[in-house]
């Protein structure tokens, strides 16, 4: 089937887990866990946790593949989706009140909501970086608030002293100016399928 | 006109949802919405690209978890498939060399009996579930029905993941009444089947059992004996429940609740 699995796209790596192919699903894992790992220790604050995550979400993949569509996005960005959001799950969830407060405490240590610099330079790729900096502050802060704080948009308003639907459109304006910015600069290619 | 503020209504909720950000029910309606939507659906995947753009690039995959995974895969059962989400693309499903993946998976099954025989535990336990439903004037069976419950390995923790990973599943949270935690929780999904897990009810004694019923519009019915100290149970759940309860019985169960129910949560 797959001459090498490390030469193979992402989605013929996809194709060849609904085939059962073990070694198919091995080298998904090498290529995406540690992403996966660290996006879930940053909402969750700890390594068992987050791995626990992405066992899950790995077993996922080999369980149901064919919920991944390559049409959709890429591989990388479905993992984390669902990472992010059974990290969400997990954060909110019965017992996690304790957590939530540890998150709060975390990031009021790290210098209140200000911490643009860590967070966002967890984003390696120097235009991603140039594209979150193009965002609004108010639509930066939302963005990092609810996606990496893992908070509704009302927790965010709560937080932020802001009305509920200049929350939500600030996330999605600043979604949507972050990608006309990475689409300037051709990051966006993987899209234009 | 009305049209089309209730979908800029619905569309301003897409940069949050793509976030996880979103209320439980706020999400059912932009689930609902994008089911009919492809202008909203393919907004959600960009807006997902972005933020997978954002996540944390070149990190080491780490190592035991693998290992986990691997195990884990001894267990979870091929075979048991809940209904699938739809790919977009059909051309996507690979086409099956029949005979060579079905020796595989032969292959794999005879390597890996426990998982083929928690497979069908976990249907004979959901068939069971219905059983005590329809025959609940009749607790000699019933209590026949918790023996044979009693001995099936419990469905797998993988199973209900997959469950909450399904889009138009409903999740319920079951609290004791004045209670804001979560006593534990359930899913349903769409063909009825549905599993509590994550409880944190106390253990009974070993004569007592915890047991679910069904509120529905007309009448309440049981969903089945959950044992003393349930982990994770299936069940089945007619399409017009509207809530989930939880009483403390004797063992055998009970034909109608006793007592005022521990836990109770209410479908969205």
């Amino acid at each position: 089937m797959l001459a090498r699995v490390r030469d193979a796209s992402d989605a013929a790596l996809v194709v060849a887990i609904g085939r059962f192919h073990e070694d198919a699903l091995a080298e998904a894992y090498r290529r995406h866990a540690g992403a996966v790992c660290a996006l879930a220790r940053r909402l969750l604050g700890d390594e068992a946790r987050a791995e626990d995550v992405a066992q899950e979400i790995f077993l996922r993949l080999w369980n149901t593949p064919e919920r991944f569509d390559p049409d959709r996005g890429t591989l990388r960005s479905f993992l984390l989706a669902q990472a992010h959001g059974r990290a969400v799950d997990v954060l909110r969830s019965e017992g996690s009140r304790r957590r939530r407060e540890e998150r709060d405490a975390r990031e009021t240590a790290e210098g209140g909501y200000d911490i643009e610099h860590e967070v966002w330079d967890l984003a390696v790729a120097d235009q991603v970086k140039q594209a979150v900096a193009t965002l609004p502050e108010e639509e930066r802060r939302a963005i990092e608030l609810a996606y990496f704080g893992g908070r509704t948009y009302r927790e965010v308003a709560v937080t932020l002293g802001t009305p509920e639907g200049t929350v939500k459109s600030r996330i999605r304006a600043g979604l949507k100016r972050m990608r006309a910015a990475l689409d300037d600069v051709g990051v966006g290619a993987a899209w234009s399928e | 006109m009305e049209r089309v503020t209730e979908h800029e209504e619905l569309a301003s909720l897409l940069g949050a949802y793509a976030l996880d950000a979103v209320e439980p029910e706020e999400a059912e309606l932009v689930e609902r919405h994008l089911a009919v939507c492809p202008r909203c659906r393919e907004e959600v995947a960009q807006h997902r690209e972005v933020t997978g753009l954002l996540g944390f690039m070149g990190q080491e995959a780490p190592a035991g978890v693998w290992d986990r995974i691997t195990a884990s895969m001894q267990e979870a059962p091929p075979a048991l498939r809940l209904e699938r989400v739809g790919s977009a693309k059909p051309g996507l499903a690979p086409v099956v060399n029949a005979g060579a993946t079905a020796s595989r998976r032969r292959r794999m099954l005879a390597a890996r009996p426990v998982a083929a025989l928690a497979a069908a535990a976990a249907i004979v336990v959901a068939i069971l579930g219905v059983q005590v439903a329809r025959l609940d004037h009749r607790t000699g069976v019933l209590k026949s029905q918790v023996t044979a419950l009693a001995g099936a390995p419990a469905p797998t923790s993988a199973v209900v993941h997959e469950a909450l990973a399904q889009p138009h599943a409903r999740q319920v949270a079951l609290k004791a009444p004045g209670g804001s935690t979560p006593a534990l929780d359930a899913v349903i999904l769409p063909n009825g089947t549905g599993y509590i897990y994550n409880s944190h009810l106390t253990p009974l004694p070993t004569d007592r059992t915890y047991q679910l019923w069904g509120v529905g519009p007309a009448e309440t019915i049981s969903y089945g004996v959950l044992g003393s100290n349930p982990s994770v149970v299936a069940f089945h759940a007619p399409s017009d429940v509207q809530q989930l309860a939880v009483t403390s019985e004797v063992a055998s169960g009970a034909v109608h609740p006793a007592d005022p129910p521990v836990a109770v949560g209410r479908l969205a």
